[in-house]
């Protein structure tokens, strides 16, 4: 397999926050060129400091952030010239228009001034936002918004493409254009790292996925690499009537010979649902529903899916709620 | 770095064509504050009673005679009369250069001689205010004191015919504005600076409510570009009420400026500068527009009155006087009342080298401040 050159390296990275906060310790990755990397974890996880490191808004308290090849500390100018970034906020001056957002953020990055309105004309394209030019950002819904903020960060031509929940509060219409565009971005051979809390974004978008929690990094691999290191390859859900309280998902696990994830307790006593992890997926279904009927009990229902991301995410960092 | 400072101006300036709700106190507050002042003034009538020194350095019996008579005057009209102490020469020019003494009267050697020998007796005043109605009432106690003189304090008819000493006043500054005057001058000042640092503060409040701060920082444009910029926006803005509130009030109080319009736009613009990252501070903290707006409004009100805007702050203890120098408010009132009154250029550099200071201190540290917000944003 041919190794693609890293345009993102990121070595031992620790960030400590005043206060001493370690929001970042010894974190480590690198990001090929012309990959779509997802970077997931919990909220104060480090995902946000990552970003900044990357774009220069935060120095590193130890650690190095290289793109393309620069040191991000002592060559902030030229990094930031590389860099578009959407932050989780929309960011946008609320009393400028679309037109004039962009013709702003053009003179701000250097464009050439002869490029500067056919490069405008053709993101107001993209973002599907063309007729609505002239109007002053205020007032824009929160996907028009979203979209204008996409664009704006690749209208300088940024060879790496930072977006922080892109498609946080957006409509559906609205997630599906930026999808498309980063997809669209993608084959034009740019690099993207985006942050999300969304799995089905990183499941739909990402060649890679990173997951942080507490500041380090704790997997990393494709979508379809995690699903099976972390939670097997199918999940068995079935409603089982007559599975009294004393019966738990480790009986159920003695009896069908598979890993049991949980098994729900309704409080009105009815059917309990158990979910089953199984390697074999449409193999392990009739055994599992022959054998919880050699216990006894009753299958009344029974279906099969695909662990998701989501899934992956829980097995990594735990339920358990963060602040 | 020249084309992302015109960038920064022009969105500054488009976002204030936009938003201009700064304009409402610029125009509101100054035209309030005079009206408070025209009504105080009008029915309590001018005068304060402060500390004066005297100093007589004649032993004449017409030395004594005029120094009892400043001395023990009682006024017969709503003015209030100042306190009278003697002083030696160096112990009042102390007090009056440390401000504790208001003014000070001097009866040099001779004034007897050059009464009884027909010639012009000099009598000197010192006042340490040239701004308002305490020099009048300075004035004219000293002018009573003459007349009471003149008549022996005892003549029922006030005869003068045959007076002993006439008045022959000189002042060393060309005018010296009355109260009224006084405050349509620094109306003037007071609707410029709430326009400065209202729409400095509501802009950065705004930019940092939204965020839209961090798309700015977070470009490659050159620090230095981003202070300009933003500082040069501040210029324009700053003097868009003036338009409105200077000819109404000149013409409206028959106030016209006696100095060099250049060196008043000069000062305005220093003002535009140091007041600038004043309101940077304010938006960047209070991050909602309304919050920016009251909060700018208090900023000007306070720094008007502590600075000298309705009583002069030679008036005040040493130590406020000390901290009220820290404001630019301060600076620009100083300069302003000087140079409206008086075609002069003396006595400008201290107040304004202090407001190219504050400009400097201040962007620094502001944009350190903001770079730190963005940071933890």
């Amino acid at each position: 397999m041919i190794s693609l050159p890293s345009i993102v390296e990121i070595s031992n990275l620790t960030h400590i926050y005043s206060g001493d906060t370690k929001a970042l310790d010894k974190l480590s990755f690198s990001v090929e060129k012309g990959e779509i990397v997802g970077i997931l974890g919990p909220n104060g996880a480090g995902k946000s400091t990552t970003v900044k490191m990357i774009t220069g808004i935060l120095k590193p308290t130890t650690g190095s952030v290289k793109v393309s090849g620069l040191e991000v500390s002592g060559n902030l100018d030229a990094v930031r010239k590389l860099i578009g970034f959407m932050p989780q906020e929309t960011a946008l001056y609320e009393d400028l228009t679309a037109y004039e957002t962009l013709e702003y953020h053009a003179e701000l990055y250097g464009v050439p001034k002869e490029e500067v309105q056919d490069r405008i004309a053709k993101m107001l394209e993209l973002a599907g936002l063309t007729h609505r030019k002239d109007d002053l950002v205020k007032t824009y819904s929160g996907g028009m918004k979203r979209r204008l903020a996409l664009v704006r960060s690749i209208l300088h031509d940024s060879e790496l493409l930072i977006l922080d929940e892109m498609s946080l509060g957006v409509d559906v219409q609205s997630r599906n254009l930026i999808w498309n565009q980063v997809r669209r971005l993608k084959s034009e051979g740019r690099t993207i790292i985006f942050c999300t809390n969304y799995m089905d974004e990183s499941e739909a978008l990402a060649d890679r996925v990173i997951v942080i929690d507490n500041g380090h990094l704790v997997a990393s691999g494709t979508p379809t690499d995690l699903k099976r290191e972390y939670v097997g390859e199918y999940l068995i859900e079935v409603l089982i009537e007559g599975m009294d309280s004393e019966k738990n998902a480790e009986w159920l696990a003695g009896k069908v010979q598979l890993e049991v994830e949980k098994v729900s307790d309704p409080l009105n006593g009815g059917p309990r649902t158990a979910w089953i992890r199984s390697k074999e997926g449409h193999a392990d279904l009739p055994i599992v529903i022959a054998r919880i009927g050699e216990s006894g009990l009753t299958v009344k229902q029974a279906s099969m899916r695909e662990p998701s991301l989501g899934d992956v995410f829980l097995a990594i960092t735990g339920s358990t709620l963060r602040d | 770095m020249l084309r992302q400072i015109v960038a920064i101006v022009k969105k500054d300036l488009k976002q204030a064509r936009r938003d201009p709700k700064f304009m409402g106190p610029s125009l509101i507050i100054p035209f309030v504050f005079l009206l408070v002042y025209v009504i105080m003034w009008t029915s309590v009538g001018g005068g304060e009673s402060f500390a004066c020194g005297l100093v007589v350095q004649d032993n004449s019996p017409e030395a004594n005679e005029f120094a009892e008579i400043v001395e023990n005057m009682v006024s017969t009209t709503n003015y209030t009369w100042f306190s009278i102490e003697r002083y030696e020469l160096i112990t009042a020019d102390q007090l009056y250069q440390n401000t504790e003494l208001i003014a000070y009267i001097v009866i040099p050697e001779g004034f007897g001689n050059n009464i009884t020998s027909g010639k012009n007796a000099t009598v000197i005043m010192y006042i340490n205010n040239a701004n308002d109605d305490v020099v009048k009432n300075y004035v004219h106690r000293f002018e009573a004191a003459v007349l009471l003189f003149n008549q022996g304090a005892v003549y029922p008819d006030f005869d003068q015919s045959d007076a002993r000493i006439s008045i022959n006043e000189a002042f060393s500054l060309t005018s010296t504005p009355t109260n009224i005057q006084y405050m349509a001058a620094v109306a003037i000042s007071l609707s410029f600076m709430a326009c400065s640092l209202t729409s400095q503060a509501m802009l950065t409040a705004s930019e940092f409510e939204t965020n839209a701060i961090h798309d700015t920082m977070n470009s490659p444009t050159p620090r230095l570009a981003l202070v300009l910029g933003r500082t040069l926006a501040a210029i324009p803005r700053s003097f868009i009420a003036l338009f409105i509130s200077a000819p109404v009030i000149c013409i409206g109080m028959n106030v016209y400026p006696t100095g060099n319009i250049l060196v008043l736009i000069g000062i305005l613009l220093l003002t535009a500068l140091a007041l600038a990252p004043v309101g940077e501070l304010i938006g960047m903290k209070l991050r909602n527009r309304e919050q920016a707006l009251l909060a700018s409004v208090l900023f000007v009100v306070v720094g008007f009155i502590a600075g000298g805007g309705m009583a002069p702050i030679g008036l005040s203890p040493p130590l406020i006087q000390s901290v009220v120098m820290i404001f630019p408010t301060t600076h620009t009132l100083i300069l302003w009342a000087r140079v409206f009154f008086n075609d002069t250029l003396l006595g400008l550099t201290t107040s304004a080298l202090a407001l190219v200071v504050i400009w400097i201190v201040l962007s620094i540290v502001v944009f350190q401040l903001m770079k730190r917000e963005v940071e933890r944003g």
